[in-house]
C-alpha cells in the first residue's frame, strides 16, 4: 500500500530550479534510495517533504492524504520521522535525554502542569522503552554521556534512535553513513536492517555509498539536477548507463 | 511651497542623520556579522572626544586636527583594538554571542570613557559640529552648513561603500569573510587582516556619525546616542542589515515621515503625540513583525564551521557526588548563617539593599528561563517586571485584594504579556528576536508608562507590606526572610521546570529547532511557554518589589524599571550564568551589593563605585564566547577539575560536528 | 535616558509658583530672633546647653547629615545644596553655634540617582543624625522612610513627595504644577504679548506643567493660546513645530522642557528668524548662559526664592553672598542657595524648639511659623498648611537673560517679588519684599 507519494514536486531558489517535477512513491515497509550527484536536489527533496520546505508545485501524499503546507512538527505527529545530514542533536544532553525527549513528544506526555508534580522523575517504563531502542543500536554503554563528546557514527545512530522511537512510520535518513568507514558502515547497514525487521517503518534514505544502497534498499530513484533520471529496483537501476554517467562518470 | 512638503523638506536632515547611523550598523553587520549595539558608544566615545579636544578649557583645538584625531585615528584605533582583543576570536561564535559581547560593550565603554583619568564626566554642554551651525537659507528653510556636510556624508557614503562592495575586490573580501573566514583562507586571503580593515572602517563611521550628530544635542550623553541607535534600527530592519541603499532610504523615510507627523496630525492631542513619541520603535516593531526575508545571514552557513575545533566542550561534565554534597551542606550553612544575620547582625540600611538584591535575583530567574533555558534573548525583562508592579499596585488600590493575591495576579497579566511578545518571536531568532524585545522596552517606558492608567498617579500609589498568618511583614526583617523564602520557592519552580519535560524540551530547541520540529514538538508552542513563564516570574518578583518599596509609580520605574536597566540585567546575568540558579542569584545581588560594598566596605567614592560596577559587568559579557555557561559554573568546573585531577578519565577524543557553542547541562 | 533625568528635575523645580501670605504679620525676622516659637525662648536660652537625649546630638554637636544625586547622567552639580547648608552651619557656628553646640553636617550622601530610599535609611540608622538636611536628589523614594522616621527633612522641591508629611520641609513651599496660577498670564500682559505658543513633551510631568499653563491663560487671558504641541521627549528637531508657530502669529513661547529642550528651541527660533521670547521652566542656570548666553538672549525666568542677582539684595541673600564664598569649591547658584535655605529653617526649628528640643518639637515649632522667610530670601511660606496647600497668592522674582546674565526686570531695590493673586478673577500685582 502507497504510503507516500510526491508527484511533481517542483523547487526553485531566485532563478536555479533545485527540483523539476519529482515524483517518489514508498510503500508500507519498503526501503527506498535516494540517490544522485552532490547538488542533484537530495537533500531539497526531503526538505520539502518533510515540511522544511514549500513547493512551489506538485503534492505529497501521505497515506493517501494531501500534507499539503503543514507544518513540520505537525508532519511529524502523523508518523513521519527524519534524521539530518548535518546532524541535528541536542548539544549538552545525552543520549538518554535525547530519547527520553523523543518518546514524550510523540506519547504527548508531559507539560508544564506534570513537570512540577512529578519532578523529572523518569518513570520505569519510560526508561524501558529507551533502553530497549539503546539496546538495539548498540548504544546502551553510551547511554549517559553526552552527544558532544561521542564519535560521528556514534551520534548518527543516537540520530537515528530519536527517530525509530517516535514509533514512525515513514522514515527519512538524510546520509546517514557519510563520514564512516566501512566497519562502521557495515554496523550500522547491519542495525538498521534488523530495526527495520522489527517495526512496521517505511525507510526512504539518501546515501552516496553504493554498497550500503545495494544492501539495503529494494528500489532506488536516481536525481540529476533536480530531474528523477531513473526509478526502479536496485539492480536495475545501477546497470543503468544513463545513471552511471551521471553518477560515477563512467561512460563505458 | 504647499506646507507637507516644506515639512517634509525639514525632515530630511534628521532624515540623513538617521540614515547615517542606519548605514554604520549596517555595513558592520555586513562586514563583521555582528549587529554592533555599541555603534552608539563608539559613535559617543569620538564625539566625546572631538567635544574635548575643542574644548577652549581643556585643549581648544582647531576643528581640523581634531577631526582627525577623534574621526580619522581613534575610531579606527578603537575598532581594530575591538577585533584584535574580541571580535576575531569570535567570527565562528553564533549571532547571539556577537549580540551579548556588544550588549557588554555598550554598558562599558561609555562609563570607561566617562573615568577621570580619561574624558571625565563633567557635562558637556553645546557640543560643536565641523561645520559652523550658522543658519543658512535654501529655499526660505533654514539650515546650516553643519547639516549640509551631513546630508552630504550620507549621500557619498552610500556611494563609496556601494562603490566597494560592488566593485572592489575588498569588498567582496569582506563579505566573503563574514561568511566563512576558513573558505576566505583557503582562497588565499587574510581574513584576519580583512576582519581588522571592516572593523576599523565601520568604527570609523561610528566615528564619523558620532562627531556629526553631536551638535543636535544641547549636551553630549551617551544615552542619547543609544536612543538614536535604537530608533535608526528601523531603518536598518529596513535594509534586511545588508542593503546601504536600503538603509540610506529608510532612514529618509524615518526623518521626513516623523517630520510630516509632527506636522500633519493634530498638534496636542494625545494619541497623535503618543504616536510621534514612540514613530520610531513602533516602525522597527512592525518591520520585525511583517517584513519578510528577515534572516540571519552571518550565522549558521558557513560550510568550514566544523574545522575549527569546538571550543572547550561543556560536555562530559558530570558533577561528582562528592560536589553535590558540597554544594548542599555549604548552602545550608549558609542558609543559617544567613537568618541569623538577618534578624540579628544586619542594620536597616544593609537589610534594605539586600531585600533589593535577593528580589532581583528572584527576577533575574527569568532571565534564567527565557535565556538559559530556551535559549532567546530577550532584552525585555525589565518591562515585564514593572507590568507585575504596577499591576500589583492598581489591583491592591482599586480592588483592595491581599498583596500576595495580586502579586500572583500581576504575575499573571505579566505573563499573557509575555505570551504576546512571544508572537514575534515564532518567525524571528536570535538577533531578530532580541531587537523585537527591545523595541518592545522602548514602546512600554514611552507609551504605557506615562498612562496613568498603568503607572497610577504622580503621588504613586501605596502598597502595603503583605500580612501573612500573623506576621506583618512592615518588619523589613520578617520581609527578608519572605523574600528569600519566595526566592527560594521560585528557583524550585524553575529547577522543576528545567529538570522536567518542558525544560528538557526547550534545552533541545536551543541548540537545533529543526531537530525538536521532526519529533513532533511545536517550537511556537515552546517559545510561548517559555515567553509567558519568565515574564510571570519577573512580574512577580516586580510585585514584590512594589510591596517592598511600599509604593509604585513611575518615580519608583524609573530607578528600577527602564529598558537600559533591563539590559543590564541581561548582560549580568548571561555572564555570570544564564542556566543556573546561582548565576542568577548571584547576578542579583551582584549588581546591587557590588556598588555598596565597594562604596561602603571599601570607601570608593560613589561616583567611581558605580562606574566600576557597569564596566565590570560589561566587560563580564566579553567572557560569554569563550564560557557560554557562564562565569560561576566555568569556575566550579575548574575546581572540580582541580580537585579530581587524578580521577578524571580523559574525554573521548573525537567530537561530534555539531553547533559548536554548546550550553553545559549541570545540575545546580 | 539622559534627558529623561532632566525631565524629572526640571519641570517641578521653577514651575509658576505658589507664594507666602504675606498679609497678616509681616514683620521682617531677623537673624536672632525665633519666629513661630513654642512657648518663648530669649536670646539667653540659645545658649543654654543642657543634656538632650536625641540621635546625633552629644554635649558639643548636633549632627545633621543629607543625600544628593551627586551622580547623575546630567552632571547637574546638586551638591551643592551640600555646600549652602555648610555655609550657613558656619555662619551660625561663628556666633557660637546653638544650645552651645555646633551644628555639623557629617554625611554628604550620594543616591545615584536611584538608591535614595537607601541612603535615605543609612542617614537614620547608620550616621544616625538629628535631621536629614539637605535632600537634593532627582527622585525622593525616601521620602516615606523619612516620614515615617519623624526625623525632620529639608530639602529641594522638585519631587511631588514633598507634599504632605509634616516632618518633610522643602526650600520654597507648596507648589502646584498643573494648577493655575497667574504669573505667566501676567508677564504676557507686561511684555504685550497676544499670542502664546505652549511646547512641553509627551511626558507626564511635562503634560501636567502644560495643564497648569492652559489653566492659567483660560482663568487669566491676556493673551490667545494660539499654538499649542507635546514633542517626543528629548527631540532635537523642533523645526516643525517653529514654522507652525511662525504661521499663528506667536509672539510669546512657553515651554515645558528641561533645558537642553529650551536651547534647542531658542537655537531653531533664531535659526528661522523668529525673534520671539521664550519663557522658560528650567533654566536659570549661569552654567547654562555660560554656554549659550546669546542664544537664550531675551528669555524669561522665574525663581521663587529670591534670584542672586535681585538690586539692594536683603539681609538673608547678603549672608548667603558672604559665607558661601568662604567654603571651599563652593558655587553661588540655586543648589547651594537651597541648600543655605534648609539650614536656615532647621536652625529656626531648633530655636523655635528651646533648649531642651527634640525631633518632634524642632517639627512642630516650624509647623507654627506663619511666615518663614529667612531673612527676606522666600517670600513668606506659612508652614501650617503649606505641606499641601496652595497659598493665596503666587510670588517670585521673574529675570530675563540680558547679555548672557539673568536681570530680575520687575524687583525694586527692597521690593524683589512679584506676588499675584491666585484667586482674584483679574490680576492683582504688587511688588514687595
Amino acid at each position: 500500500m502507497t504510503l507516500l507519494e510526491a508527484r511533481g514536486v517542483t523547487k526553485r531558489f531566485a532563478g536555479i530550479v533545485a527540483l523539476d517535477d519529482v515524483d517518489l512513491a514508498c510503500d508500507e515497509r519498503e526501503i527506498v534510495g535516494l540517490i544522485g550527484p552532490n547538488g542533484a536536489g537530495k537533500t531539497t527533496l526531503f526538505n520539502c517533504l518533510t515540511g522544511v520546505l514549500r513547493p512551489d508545485a506538485g503534492r505529497v501524499l501521505f497515506e493517501g492524504k494531501d500534507l499539503g503546507a503543514l507544518a513540520v512538527h505537525r508532519r511529524a505527529r502523523l508518523g513521519i520521522a527524519r534524521t539530518f545530514q548535518r546532524m541535528e542533536l541536542f548539544a549538552g544532553m545525552t543520549v538518554r535525554d535525547h530519547l527520553l525527549v523523543a518518546d514524550r513528544a510523540h506519547r504527548r506526555a508531559g507539560g508544564l502542569p506534570s513537570d512540577l508534580v512529578l519532578r523529572g522523575r523518569i518513570h520505569p517504563s519510560e526508561r524501558d522503552r529507551v533502553d530497549r531502542v539503546l539496546a538495539q543500536l548498540g548504544l546502551l554503554d553510551d547511554g549517559d554521556r553526552p552527544v558532544d563528546a561521542l564519535s560521528l557514527g556514534t551520534g548518527r545512530l543516537v540520530e537515528l534512535g530519536r527517530a525509530l522511537i517516535t514509533e514512525p512510520r515513514l522514515v527519512f535518513l538524510d546520509e546517514p553513513f557519510s563520514g564512516l568507514d566501512r566497519i562502521e558502515t557495515d554496523e550500522v547497514v547491519a542495525t538498521l536492517q534488523a530495526a527495520h525487521a522489527e517495526r512496521d517503518v517505511a525507510i526512504v534514505l539518501v546515501e552516496h555509498d553504493v554498497t550500503a544502497v545495494q544492501h539495503l534498499c529494494e528500489r532506488v530513484v536516481v536525481l540529476d539536477y533536480g530531474r528523477v533520471i531513473a526509478s526502479g529496483p536496485t539492480d536495475t537501476v545501477l546497470e543503468d548507463p544513463a545513471v552511471r554517467r551521471a553518477y560515477l562518470g563512467v561512460t563505458e | 511651497m504647499p506646507d507637507v512638503v516644506e515639512y517634509a523638506i525639514r525632515g530630511v536632515p534628521m532624515g540623513c542623520v538617521f540614515a547615517l547611523v542606519a548605514i554604520g550598523i549596517v555595513l558592520t553587520y555586513k562586514t563583521s556579522g555582528v549587529l554592533n549595539l555599541a555603534f552608539g558608544a563608539q559613535a559617543y566615545v569620538s564625539a566625546a572626544l572631538y567635544y574635548t579636544l575643542r574644548d577652549p578649557d581643556r585643549f581648544g583645538w582647531p576643528m581640523v586636527p581634531a577631526v582627525v584625531v577623534s574621526v580619522l585615528i581613534a575610531a579606527p584605533a578603537l575598532g581594530w583594538f575591538l577585533d584584535r582583543a574580541l571580535y576575531r576570536h569570535l567570527r565562528t561564535a553564533p549571532p547571539v554571542a556577537k549580540l551579548v559581547v556588544s550588549l557588554g560593550l555598550l554598558v562599558a565603554i561609555p562609563q570607561i570613557v566617562n573615568l577621570d583619568f580619561l574624558l571625565g564626566s563633567q557635562a558637556k554642554l553645546a557640543p560643536p559640529g565641523v561645520a559652523s551651525e550658522d543658519p543658512i537659507y535654501v529655499a526660505g528653510i533654514n539650515t546650516s552648513a553643519n547639516e549640509i556636510v551631513t546630508v552630504v556624508v550620507a549621500v557619498l557614503s552610500v556611494l563609496g561603500l556601494g562603490l566597494l562592495f560592488r566593485r572592489t575586490n575588498l569588498g567582496l573580501q569582506m563579505r566573503a569573510v563574514v561568511e566563512s573566514p576558513r573558505m576566505t583562507q583557503l582562497a588565499g586571503v587574510n581574513a584576519d587582516r580583512v576582519g581588522s580593515f571592516a572593523w576599523m572602517l565601520s568604527s570609523l563611521f561610528a566615528g564619523l556619525a558620532g562627531v556629526l550628530v553631536a551638535p543636535l544635542f544641547a549636551q553630549l550623553t551617551d544615552l542619547d546616542f543609544f536612543g538614536l541607535l535604537i530608533a535608526a534600527l528601523a531603518a536598518a530592519v529596513f535594509a534586511r542589515l545588508v542593503s546601504i541603499p536600503m538603509a540610506f532610504a529608510g532612514g529618509i523615510a524615518l526623518g521626513v515621515g516623523q517630520a510630516l507627523a509632527a506636522g500633519v496630525l493634530p498638534a496636542d492631542n494625545v494619541l497623535s503625540t503618543g504616536f510621534r513619541s514612540v514613530l520610531p520603535f513602533a516602525v522597527l516593531f512592525g518591520l520585525l513583525l511583517f517584513w519578510p526575508g528577515l534572516r540571519d545571514h552571518a550565522g549558521g552557513g558557513d560550510p568550514l564551521a566544523g574545522v575549527d575545533p569546538p571550543p572547550p566542550s561543556p560536555g562530559g561534565f558530570v558533577r561528582p557526588r562528592w560536589m553535590t554534597v558540597l554544594n548542599r551542606s555549604l548552602a545550608g550553612a549558609g542558609l543559617v548563617v544567613f537568618v541569623v544575620a538577618t534578624l540579628a547582625v544586619f542594620d536597616e540600611f544593609w537589610l534594605r539593599v539586600i531585600t533589593q538584591g535577593i528580589i532581583l535575583s528572584l527576577i533575574f530567574l527569568s532571565v534564567t528561563v527565557v535565556v538559559g533555558l530556551a535559549g532567546q534573548i530577550s532584552l525585555c525583562q525589565a518591562a515585564f517586571a514593572a507590568v507585575g508592579a504596577f499591576a500589583t499596585a492598581q489591583l491592591v488600590d482599586k480592588t483592595g485584594m491581599s498583596v500576595l493575591v495580586a502579586m500572583v495576579v500581576g504575575a499573571a497579566v505579566a505573563a499573557a504579556l509575555g505570551a504576546l511578545i512571544a508572537l514575534p518571536a515564532l518567525r524571528l531568532s536570535g538577533i531578530y528576536l532580541a531587537l523585537a524585545t527591545l523595541a518592545f522596552a522602548v514602546m512600554f517606558e514611552n507609551v504605557l508608562v506615562p498612562l496613568e492608567a498603568v503607572s497610577g498617579p504622580t503621588r504613586q500609589l501605596k502598597v502595603p507590606r503583605p500580612l501573612l498568618a500573623g506576621i506583618d511583614f512592615a518588619n523589613n526583617r520578617a520581609f527578608l526572610l519572605l523574600c528569600t523564602a519566595l526566592l527560594a520557592l521560585v528557583a524550585g519552580i524553575v529547577l522543576l521546570i528545567r529538570n522536567g519535560t518542558t525544560g528538557r524540551a526547550l534545552t533541545a530547541m536551543r541548540s537545533s529547532e529543526l531537530g525538536v520540529a521532526s519529533l513532533g514538538l511545536s517550537t511556537g508552542r515552546l517559545k510561548v511557554i517559555a515567553f509567558a513563564v519568565s515574564a510571570a516570574i519577573a512580574g512577580f518578583g516586580g510585585g514584590l518589589m512594589a510591596t517592598f518599596e511600599r509604593q509604585m509609580g513611575r518615580q519608583v520605574y524609573q530607578a528600577n524599571f527602564t529598558f537600559f536597566v533591563g539590559l543590564v540585567w541581561v548582560v549580568l546575568v548571561i555572564t555570570l550564568g544564564a542556566r543556573t540558579v546561582p548565576g542568577a542569584v548571584t547576578g542579583g545581588l551582584s549588581f546591587v551589593l557590588f556598588r555598596q560594598i565597594l562604596e561602603k566596605v571599601l570607601g570608593v567614592s560613589a561616583t567611581l563605585a558605580g562606574s566600576v560596577s557597569f564596566i565590570l559587568f560589561g566587560l563580564g559579557a566579553l567572557t560569554y564566547a569563550k564560557h557560554p555557561e557562564g562565569i560561576v559554573e566555568a569556575q566550579t568546573q575548574r575546581f572540580v577539575r582541580l580537585v579530581s585531577r587524578r580521577r578524571a578519565h580523559p574525554p573521548d577524543d573525537a567530537p561530534t560536528a555539531v553547533d559548536p557553542v554548546a550550553p553545559a547541562e549541570a545540575r545546580p | 535616558m539622559a534627558k529623561r533625568w532632566g525631565i524629572v528635575v526640571a519641570v517641578c523645580a521653577l514651575a509658576a509658583g505658589a507664594c507666602g501670605n504675606s498679609t497678616t504679620d509681616s514683620s521682617q525676622a531677623n537673624g536672632d530672633e525665633p519666629v513661630g516659637t513654642l512657648g518663648t525662648v530669649s536670646a539667653e536660652d540659645l545658649t543654654k546647653n543642657v543634656p538632650v537625649d536625641a540621635p546625633g546630638v552629644t554635649d558639643t554637636a548636633i549632627k545633621v547629615g543629607g543625600v544628593a544625586s551627586t551622580t547623575n547622567v546630567l552632571e547637574l552639580q546638586v551638591d551643592q545644596a551640600f555646600k549652602g547648608a555648610q555655609a550657613y552651619f558656619d555662619m551660625v557656628n561663628s556666633r557660637g553655634g546653638i544650645y552651645g553646640r555646633q551644628l555639623e553636617l557629617v554625611a554628604e550622601r550620594d543616591d545615584q540617582m536611584v538608591n535614595n530610599a537607601a541612603e535615605v535609611q543609612g542617614l537614620i540608622s547608620q550616621d544616625e543624625v538629628f535631621a536629614i538636611l539637605p535632600v537634593a536628589t532627582l527622585l525622593f523614594g525616601g521620602a516615606q522612610t523619612a516620614a515615617d522616621a519623624g526625623i525632620p527633612t529639608f530639602g529641594w522641591n522638585i519631587n511631588p513627595e514633598w507634599g504632605g508629611p509634616p516632618n518633610l520641609f522643602n526650600e520654597k513651599g507648596y507648589i502646584c504644577i498643573d494648577c493655575a496660577t497667574p504669573a505667566q498670564p501676567w508677564l504676557a500682559q507686561e511684555i504685550g504679548a497676544t499670542k502664546v505658543g505652549l511646547l512641553s513633551y509627551a511626558v507626564d510631568q511635562s503634560a501636567d506643567c502644560a495643564e497648569g499653563v492652559k489653566k492659567s491663560f483660560e482663568k487669566w487671558p491676556t493673551a490667545e493660546l494660539a499654538y499649542s504641541d507635546a514633542v517626543p521627549y528629548g527631540a532635537t528637531d523642533l523645526s516643525v513645530q517653529v514654522s507652525k508657530m511662525r504661521e499663528a502669529g506667536v509672539d510669546f513661547v512657553t515651554t515645558c522642557m528641561d533645558a537642553n529642550g529650551s536651547v534647542t528651541l531658542a537655537k531653531e527660533l533664531k535659526a528661522q528668524q523668529l525673534d520671539i521670547p521664550q519663557y522658560m521652566q528650567n533654566a536659570y542656570d549661569q552654567r547654562l548662559l555660560d554656554e549659550f548666553g546669546d542664544v537664550l538672549e531675551g528669555g524669561y525666568v522665574l525663581t521663587i526664592p529670591a534670584s542672586l542677582e535681585v538690586p539692594d539684595p536683603p539681609e538673608g541673600l547678603r549672608n548667603f553672598k558672604e559665607w558661601i564664598a568662604k567654603v571651599p569649591g563652593a558655587e553661588a547658584n540655586e543648589l547651594s542657595l537651597a541648600g543655605w535655605l534648609n539650614a536656615d529653617l532647621f536652625y529656626r526649628g531648633l530655636v523655635g524648639a528651646g533648649p531642651e528640643f527634640s525631633q518632634a518639637k524642632v517639627i512642630a515649632a516650624i509647623n507654627q511659623m506663619e511666615d518663614w522667610n529667612a531673612d527676606g530670601i522666600v517670600p513668606h511660606v506659612n508652614w501650617t498648611f503649606e505641606h499641601d496647600e496652595l497659598r493665596p497668592e503666587s510670588c517670585g522674582v521673574i529675570s530675563q537673560v540680558q547679555d548672557g546674565a539673568f536681570v530680575p526686570i520687575f524687583a525694586e531695590p527692597g521690593k524683589p517679588f512679584t506676588c499675584t493673586s491666585n484667586t482674584a478673577d483679574e490680576l492683582v500685582t504688587e511688588h514687595r519684599g
